[in-house]
């Protein structure tokens, strides 16, 4: 007996695939659009003119490199934090566990505008504000959640007897946490930076407060120029923005399975 | 080779175990036999060094070790769950604790190869533990352990996520291995069978307390207290009341040296035998073992009796039968107090001799 395909399943998912990639999709084309107009479909002229009028401009060179180094060192730097407190977290007990916990949540409870304000007048005070590491340091903000609550889950649903084993047979406990928690924990953690990192690529607000002007990131950029861009060139500029995003997915994708990766977002 | 001194462990206000004393010799193995909760994990976990102690002493071949961490202690466990690391091939596994000890390459290669044939497992070496079965699975975690030659070796409840099959099988080899290699080991279970099966001495724990320590027969034939005897084998239980050297079981009479007052009067199922005299029981149903069948019955007096027979003496359901115990273990307030007999005896011998 043959099994009749799920129809209603696939229309849910075909539409929403249509939902989350049309847009990508649609400023896909515009960036590699010379000509469309409506009716149609699709351009009628392809090319590469506004890739090179958008990378003819000396201001956009210079806020990418600066994007792609802030997004890295923060987001590794957040890692480096927050991963061992993600740890201590998942296994220690200590007197207001939940509330440290919690004062992580909290950072999304309440508009990131104010406390991006509030961070930027402490920066205004030490010399921070306009300068690399003051962006570095706020930016690492937008990290932080995705770095604690999803190891911390990780953490916790690797069963204690596996690192105990290890110890057992004269590991420390530094080697069992290399050798053994954090292979196991590895597709939570790697679904973490890559969340981290795209949050804090995208990030306009803290960039805006506290790097603005002497610092441009490529959202801030997007942003600047938003008025004089012509859609072809905003599209470009969003693809390019998008290109890191997607080398990360895809080396994640590369380094463990898909099954690991689901895994690693809660699934 | 492992001393134990009035250990202690509580967890907030309940208390895990309290004044465990054990002397374990180089070469034995031990089991420690409780129902679930009962402390016999935490006792382990506290030899390993994976739980404190509160109170008492660990020794291990004549050093204390209970202040020393788990990774600095002698001795090397078996975990139920197996925790073989999956992103490790099994070979990774087992030469982890090596690795550890910094030992040369040649060396830790050579000791892996000699264990994994010891179990059986040569040519599992490239396999990750997640391609294993349940029986293998458990053989990389024995052959762990094995490979960092522990003075002492902990199982905890090793066997008891396999099929009953497996569970036989590897219980025959550990015991084979253990001989082999002279191994100390303590082997925590519940299975009353698996410890009888394996242990040169049993310890039975209760409520974090050690009850009875002694060989698998003595515990068995003389369980010193009630709680003991219900948890080792098969029971018939019968509260009656001691009057003048003789006490009533369901009807029936025994005679006894114990002193007078209230009695638990317990004999095993395959003590009892039918006669004449005997505490007259209806068959309510039978459950064929194979070699022998076992009976559920009911005495006229409304008590609750199995007995364990072979087929030629077996009656069927609704029958009724006279059932006297052999020699029955007598308990008063938990504790055993003595013995008691169907016959006096005296009178046997009168009786065998007329």
């Amino acid at each position: 007996m043959t099994r009749r395909p799920p129809i209603v399943g696939m229309l849910i998912a075909l539409t929403m695939v249509m939902v989350m990639l049309g847009p990508i999709f649609t400023v896909m084309i515009w960036a590699f659009a010379e000509q469309w107009r409506y009716p149609n479909l699709l351009p009628t002229d392809w090319g590469l003119k506004f890739w090179y009028q958008v990378l003819g401009r000396e201001t956009v060179i210079a806020p990418i490199l600066t994007s792609l180094a802030i997004t890295s060192i923060s987001t590794t730097l957040a890692a480096v934090i927050c991963w061992p407190a993600a740890y201590a977290f998942a296994r220690l007990s200590f007197p207001g566990r939940q509330l440290f916990l919690f004062s992580f949540l909290a950072i999304s409870a309440v508009p990131k505008f104010t406390l991006f304000v509030a961070i930027a007048t402490v920066f205004l005070q030490i010399g921070l504000v306009g300068t690399f590491w003051g962006v570095v340091m706020v930016q690492m903000l937008s990290a932080m959640l995705f770095m604690i609550w999803i190891p911390t889950a990780a953490f916790r649903g690797i069963p204690p007897a596996l690192e105990e084993a290890a110890f057992d047979l004269g590991a420390s406990r530094l080697r069992v946490f290399l050798e053994v928690t954090v292979p196991q924990a590895l597709p939570a953690l790697a679904a973490s930076y890559v969340l981290g990192f795209v949050a804090v690529l995208f990030e306009v607000e803290s960039a805006l407060l506290v790097g603005a002007p002497e610092i441009t990131t490529m959202p801030l950029l997007l942003l600047q120029l938003s008025t004089q861009l012509v859609v072809q060139q905003a599209a470009v500029l969003c693809v390019m923005i998008w290109v890191p995003c997607f080398v990360m997915l895809l080396l994640t994708r590369r380094l463990m399975s898909a099954t690991g990766i689901a895994q690693g977002f809660g699934a | 080779m492992l001393r134990l001194t009035d250990i202690g462990k509580s967890f907030g206000t309940s208390r895990a175990v309290t004044g465990a004393s054990l002397d374990v010799a180089e070469g034995e193995l031990v089991c420690l036999l409780g129902p679930s909760g009962c402390g016999k994990s935490t006792l382990l976990r506290m030899i390993a060094g994976l739980t404190d102690a509160d109170t008492g002493m660990i020794a291990i071949a004549g050093h204390d070790v209970t202040a020393l961490p788990a990774n600095r202690r002698p001795t090397a466990m078996v975990f139920q769950s197996h925790a073989l690391w999956n992103h490790m091939t099994v070979e990774r596994n087992v030469s982890f604790g090596l690795r550890v000890q910094g030992l040369p390459r040649a060396e830790v290669a050579r000791r892996v190869a000699d264990v994994l044939e010891l179990v059986g497992l040569s040519r599992f070496a490239r396999r990750r533990p997640a391609e294993l079965s349940g029986g293998q699975a458990q053989r990389v975690a024995l052959a762990r352990c094995l490979v960092v030659e522990p003075k002492v070796l902990l199982m905890d409840e090793p066997f008891s996520a396999l099929d009953a099959d497996l569970r036989a099988n590897l219980r025959a080899e550990l015991k084979a291995l253990q001989r082999r290699l002279k191994l100390t080991v303590i082997f925590v279970t519940h299975d009353q069978e698996e410890a009888m099966e394996l242990a040169d001495r049993i310890v039975v724990m209760n409520s974090g307390r050690i009850e009875q320590i002694g060989r698998p027969n003595e515990l068995y034939l003389e369980p010193r207290s009630l709680t003991v005897a219900r948890f080792i084998g098969q029971m018939n239980i019968c509260d009656t009341t001691i009057t003048g050297g003789h006490a009533d079981w369901f009807g029936a009479a025994l005679v006894t040296q114990c002193e007078d007052g209230p009695a638990t009067i317990l004999c095993r199922p395959e003590d009892l035998r039918p006669a004449a005299g005997g505490a007259p029981a209806r068959v309510d149903r039978v459950t064929d073992l194979g070699a022998t069948l076992r009976l559920y019955l009911t005495t006229d007096d409304g008590g609750q009796l199995v007995w364990l027979c072979t087929r030629a003496m077996a009656p069927t359901p609704g029958n009724h039968v006279r059932l006297l115990p052999g020699r029955c273990q007598v308990y008063r307030n938990g504790d055993r107090i003595g013995t008691a007999d169907a016959t006096p005896p005296n009178a046997a011998r009168t009786r065998t001799s007329a």
